[in-house]
């Protein structure tokens, strides 16, 4: 079992530089591999439920003269859900994209799990650092992957965006350790004081991370790089790259910075809420499907930042069921509306009139992602959403408890908006694509939806599991 | 002893910034982001040289942010250059 933590990084590099040396092979050593990684994934949660935390030192040495690596319930969770997601983004993408595309596809896609999964495990600020980095640029590189001027414009914005972000933590990192020593998140959790510089490097990390996960005023590159990439990165980029920023942001935010914060989480939970009322609204006056849903997106990620100012256990377990949730389920509406997309050849929202009786199954995969979105029972955005409420409620935060309350009625109305135009009745006979690998499209869609709304039934068992 | 290279270094990240803020091209805009980036890098190496001898984690930061820097950099110089390259 001690192997398990150097085989989760060790693999995707493995294959990152596998698939991009064997060109040729790349397409089945890609697929190999994303199925090796939900393996390994598996593994490593079901040790952590039976063993409890997995600790791994590399070379044997403990920190802080080393670099210790940290598997617990809450890492186990990210680390199996990206695994899922990528699995079922990467069978889409195995169909979806053109075979010139797939070559440069899988290497990347390698590169951001290494990413992922150093930035879930380790214990030291600076190795985070690294893995932001990784993150970002294949991140970059993936939403340029189409080569047309739009998606390369968009990937611009985003590059510099993600690079502004990762400095800013890099000087806050370069701040705790000239104060510190030490680089060690344990260390410096015991020696962590309330004074200028930890103020000014805490700000500067909240500041980087919030443009890197797209909080209300620093979004400006989320809905052009996540609407001009091509389908299954869409996916990729709204379910997990920008959740990354998120758990950094969370982990960090726990274990430093909780005790001596002053102001900075109630102003980004209120951040959060004006995040929350600007995503919908702009989604709903889209006119772009793709659009909506990476507008639906900002919103969303709004729902997370309302834990700042909570952070009781009950509503940590609620935005991570929420970040679950909003995972699965925008996965799922990016890669069934990207289907519908291919199919129709338009992306106006118009034109999708009366869709349902010629691609039933992927208004309905749209229809259950939006059950989790707008937090309908069963889903897990059901559960996220009450135990916010619940945590709110008890600490008294009124306008957090209305602004949860509104949000879901703002997320009904756009996307039933866009549910309402695909059942009503069918406008003028257009042409579709019908073939065979639109069949394969509509399940790798469905099955994400269908994930998000059925996980909500085990919701308790996964608060359970990621032991807060 | 009062050291100079802290206070430039900050002044480079200031001035980096303000660049990528201000400036409309996209070159300008990698290049200040460079600054900017160095700017972090000297702050910190002078910083940490102001104790009795050089601490070797900051250098090893440095040399590690520096080959990140590197890397970032080509890879940016490339996007742009595919940005004014492609076709519509």
């Amino acid at each position: 079992m001690s192997l398990i933590i150097p085989s989760l990084l060790f693999i995707p590099l493995l294959f990152a530089i596998l698939t991009y040396v064997f060109q040729k092979y790349a397409q089945m050593l890609g697929v190999l591999f994303v199925f090796l990684w939900l393996l390994l994934t598996l593994i490593a949660s079901i040790s952590v439920v039976y063993e409890g935390e997995l600790l791994y030192n590399f070379g044997g040495f403990a920190p802080p003269l080393g670099i210790s690596f940290r598997i617990d319930g809450l890492r186990s969770l990210m680390a199996l859900l990206s695994a899922f997601i990528l699995l079922i983004c990467s069978i889409y993408a195995r169909v979806y994209l053109l075979a010139s595309l797939q070559r440069d596809y899988f290497p990347l896609l390698a590169f951001l799990t290494l990413g992922i999964s150093v930035l879930f495990f380790s214990t030291d600020i600076f190795n985070q650092y690294i893995a932001l980095e990784i993150i970002g640029i294949s991140a970059v590189a993936l939403s340029a992957l189409q080569k047309d001027k739009k998606s390369i414009d968009a990937a611009l914005r985003y590059f510099f965006a993600t690079l502004i972000g990762s400095g800013f933590y890099l000087f806050a990192v370069a701040l705790l350790y000239l104060r510190y020593g030490t680089l060690f998140i344990d260390d410096l959790a015991l020696l962590i004081e309330n004074d200028f510089v930890t103020t000014i490097a805490f700000i500067f990390i909240v500041v980087g991370l919030s443009l890197k996960t797209a909080l209300f005023p620093l979004h400006y590159w989320l809905p052009s790089a996540h609407s001009n990439a091509t389908t299954p990165i869409s996916a990729l980029l709204s379910a997990l790259v920008v959740k990354t920023g998120f758990f950094l942001l969370f982990s960090l935010y726990g274990e430093l910075f909780w005790g001596i914060d002053l102001f900075v989480g109630k102003t980004l939970s209120y951040l959060g809420i004006v995040a929350i009322f600007y995503g919908g609204i702009q989604a709903f006056f889209a006119k772009d499907l793709k659009l909506m849903i990476a507008y639906s997106t900002i919103s969303q990620l709004g729902y997370l930042f309302l834990l700042f100012v909570l952070f009781s256990p009950m509503a940590i377990e609620g935005a991570f069921l929420g970040l679950f949730g909003h995972s699965l389920a925008k996965a799922g509406m990016f890669l069934s509306a990207g289907t519908l997309i291919y199919a129709l050849g338009t992306r106006k929202i118009s034109d999708f009139k009366g869709i349902s009786f010629v691609f039933p199954l992927s208004i309905f995969a749209i229809a259950l992602s939006s059950i989790t979105l707008i937090g309908l029972p069963p889903s897990l955005g059901f559960f996220a959403k009450w135990y916010y409420l619940q945590s709110a409620w008890m600490q008294q935060e009124w306008l957090l408890f209305s602004a949860l309350l509104l949000g879901s009625l703002l997320s009904a109305l756009y996307l039933f908006r866009f549910l309402i135009l695909s059942l009503g009745s069918q406008g003028e006979r257009r042409i579709f694509v019908k073939e065979k690998k639109i069949k394969i499209l509509e399940w790798c869609g469905f099955i994400l939806s269908l994930s998000s709304v059925l996980l909500g039934m085990f919701s308790y068992a996964l608060t359970k599991m990621m032991g807060i | 002893m009062l050291s100079l290279y802290p206070f430039v270094g900050l002044a480079l990240f200031v001035l980096g910034l303000l660049g990528f803020i201000l400036k409309e091209s996209l070159v300008h805009k990698l290049i200040s982001l460079n600054i900017f980036l160095s700017g972090i890098f000297l702050f910190l190496v002078s910083q940490s040289l102001s104790y009795e001898k050089a601490d070797s984690v900051a250098t090893a930061l440095v040399l590690t942010g520096l080959v990140v820097t590197l890397g970032v950099s080509a890879f940016g110089l490339m996007l742009i250059r595919a940005s004014y390259g492609a076709k519509r």
